[in-house]
Parts: structure tokens; C-alpha cells; sequence
């Protein structure tokens, strides 16, 4: 199946190339303009990588980030900054994102990074699967 | 009406207003200039992509859309290091006095003076010092002193030459050294162009300012601009 990704970026002239180039490379990408619509396509979709955008006018990247994390908790973000921004990515960071990356990114650089996003939530799906079924098993005394 | 003191004061709170305005709108634009960027590179890369997964193309076709496009990429690799310097410079009117690193100074500067120095066609080198040297400093005076300091080399070299800026320590303090390489010099020869040009008793005055002192190495040739105390 292919990793699904939610590209978040105010600039509709960025977001576009991009998507389609991360389309080339196997991805399924949808994108938004702004943080209120990601966390409405968040909300009625499922996606393995969010890759966002630092600084938008409305919701900015690091309020867009919490309501993610909260919403859910497994899904990967990926910041994406400016230079005036990095301060802010890193406390992105210590919010639970990914990684972040500068822009202007390298489209090779940005598909590694949602890989291996994409393989870290898969490994907290199979651990919280795992535990499940061991608290299945542990209460049916099987 | 204000007197002495307290206008000199508010003067000086008014320039200091008057830089950090300067840098914040720079700042802005800087990244607003890498969004640009940013666009260009993905619909640049978007093309590209296109090319590759064309068959179709022919291969004389393909190699000129290939060519152009790297010419593409190069120039926007190259303005967004142009952006990301003048991000920094940008930002170094943020505050009054801040903690300095000489090595980040000196690379910084040595970017942003390249332009001067390639007019002049003399080559701009950084050493970085192992160490990481910090000083206490007014961050655009200092960055105002070391172009000082190039110019008068600029002014005084030959074609060809070279500038290396290496930041040094001493147990006195640290510094930051301009090797002067030039093709069959005599430093005596040099010291007489370099004090002779005009920037040369600006740069005397503003070593003074920041509390440093300006000293001519014969043996090098080096200009050697002495700072005050490195922090812990």
C-alpha cells in the first residue's frame, strides 16, 4: 500500500510540484493551504506523514502540530522551515514531529524522511498491536 | 529641551531603533525570497521529472532541456546561500550587543564580502579556528570593522592575490588575522600601501571602539585586529 502524505503549505505554487513529484515517487499525496483544513482532512482521513509548513497565516505550523499530535497521536509530522524558523521547528520537535527539513527542500531528502517516518508509526502500530493482543490473551487466561 | 547626555542618549536609542527596523524588513524578505525559491526549484524539478519520464523526447532535446535545467538548479542553490547569509547579517541587528563565535563571524563575512573582492579579482579565504572564540561584541560594529579591514586589503592587493581571515586565540585575548598573500610582495611595500589608503584611520578608530587594537605582522604578512577577552 502506498504511504499516504497530507502536504500543508500556504504557497499553492509550492504545494503543487511538490505533490506531483512526491506522486512520481509512490506516494498518495493530498494537499491543503492552511492548518485548519489539514486538521479537517486529518480528521476525516487516514494518512501515515503530515508534512507542514512552519509559518502560515491563520493556524501556524506549531498550533497545527499540537492539534495533530492530539487528534492523533501516531501520525508522523515532517516540519518544513525557512531559516527564520528553525527555532521553531526544533520546539516542533519537542512537540513530537519527526524531524523538520529547510526550505527549499530536496524532493530526494523529503521522500527518505516520510519513509522513514512512515516506518516508525508502523512500528508503534505493531507494538500497541502487540500489547493488545497480549492484554487479550492475559484476560482470557488463554 | 533635551541636553547632552540625554539626547546623545536618545540618538543613540534611535539609530539602534533605526538598524534593528532595517534588519527585521531584510529578514522578512529573505524568506520571503527562499518561498520563491522554493517554487522554482519544485517546478524546475517538476520539469525534470517530466524530461526523465518522457521516452518519447528526443535525446539531443532531452540533453538541452537536462542542461538548462541543472543551470536552474545551480542558480537556486546559489541564491538561497546568498538569502541564508543575508538572513544572518540581517539578524545580527536584532540585539544591541550579543555573544559572538569569530569562526561563524569570520565565514559569514568572508560570504558576504565576496562580491567586493571578486570585483577586484582577489580571492577571499576563511581558516576557521578549532576552538569555538566568542565575544562580547556590538554584532554590525564588529561586521562594519572587518569589511573595513578587507577593503583597505582590497585597495592594497594586486589581482590575484589572497585574503585569509583566520581566527585566532592568544592568553591575552583573540583576534581575527588577515593573511596577505600576494605574488612577489614586500611587507614593508604592503604596510605603506595599506596605511596610506584612506579606510586605514577608520579602521584604527574602530578597533578602538571595540575596546581592541589594530597590529601589522611583518612576518605573514598579517593584518591582526586584537579583541577583547574571549568568554568562558
Amino acid at each position: 500500500m502506498k504511504i499516504r502524505v497530507l502536504l500543508v503549505d500556504d504557497e499553492e505554487a509550492f504545494v503543487e510540484p511538490l505533490s506531483q513529484r512526491l506522486w512520481m515517487r509512490g506516494f498518495d499525496v493530498e494537499t491543503v493551504l492552511n492548518g485548519e483544513a489539514a486538521l479537517e482532512t486529518i480528521g476525516q482521513n487516514e494518512l501515515d506523514v503530515v508534512v507542514l509548513d512552519v509559518l502560515m497565516p491563520g493556524k501556524d505550523g506549531i498550533e497545527t502540530l499540537k492539534e495533530i499530535k492530539r487528534m492523533r497521536p501516531l501520525l508522523q509530522v515532517i516540519m518544513l522551515t525557512g531559516h527564520a524558523t528553525v527555532e521553531t521547528a526544533i520546539e516542533g520537535m519537542k512537540l513530537g514531529a519527526y524531524d523538520f527539513l529547510m526550505k527549499p527542500t530536496d524532493v530526494e531528502d523529503l521522500a527518505n524522511k516520510i519513509v522513514e517516518a512512515h516506518s516508525i508509526k508502523k512500528d508503534h502500530e505493531e507494538r500497541i498491536r502487540k500489547a493488545e493482543i497480549d492484554r487479550i490473551v492475559q484476560s482470557k487466561g488463554w | 529641551m533635551k541636553k547632552g547626555k540625554a539626547l546623545e542618549t536618545e540618538v543613540a536609542e534611535h539609530k539602534q531603533e533605526e538598524i534593528a527596523f532595517f534588519g527585521k524588513i531584510t529578514a522578512a524578505a529573505t524568506h520571503e525570497m527562499k518561498n520563491v525559491l522554493a517554487i522554482i526549484k519544485e517546478t524546475a524539478g517538476l520539469m525534470e521529472d517530466l524530461v526523465i519520464l518522457s521516452p518519447e523526447m528526443p535525446a539531443s532535446l532531452r540533453e538541452k532541456c537536462q542542461s538548462t535545467l541543472s543551470v536552474i538548479q545551480n542558480q537556486i542553490k546559489r541564491g538561497v546561500d546568498i538569502s541564508d547569509h543575508l538572513n544572518w547579517f540581517a539578524h545580527c541587528t536584532d540585539v544591541p550587543t550579543a555573544s559572538m563565535d569569530l569562526s561563524t563571524t569570520a565565514a559569514q563575512m568572508i560570504h558576504l564580502a565576496q562580491r567586493f573582492a571578486r570585483l577586484k579579482g582577489v580571492v577571499l579565504e576563511v581558516e576557521p579556528s578549532e576552538a569555538s572564540i566568542t565575544v562580547q561584541v556590538r554584532p554590525v560594529f564588529l561586521l562594519m570593522t572587518l569589511f573595513t579591514c578587507i577593503r583597505c586589503c582590497l585597495n592594497a592587493l594586486s589581482p590575484g592575490s589572497r585574503i585569509v581571515l583566520a581566527p585566532e586565540e592568544f592568553d591575552t585575548g583573540s583576534a581575527f588575522s588577515f593573511l596577505l598573500k600576494e605574488k612577489d610582495a614586500r611587507p614593508d611595500a604592503l604596510f605603506s600601501a595599506l596605511s596610506a589608503d584612506a579606510a586605514w584611520s577608520d579602521l584604527q578608530q574602530m578597533v578602538a571602539a571595540l575596546e581592541g587594537a589594530v597590529q601589522w605582522v611583518p612576518d605573514g604578512p598579517c593584518i591582526r585586529l586584537q579583541l577583547p577577552e574571549p568568554l568562558a
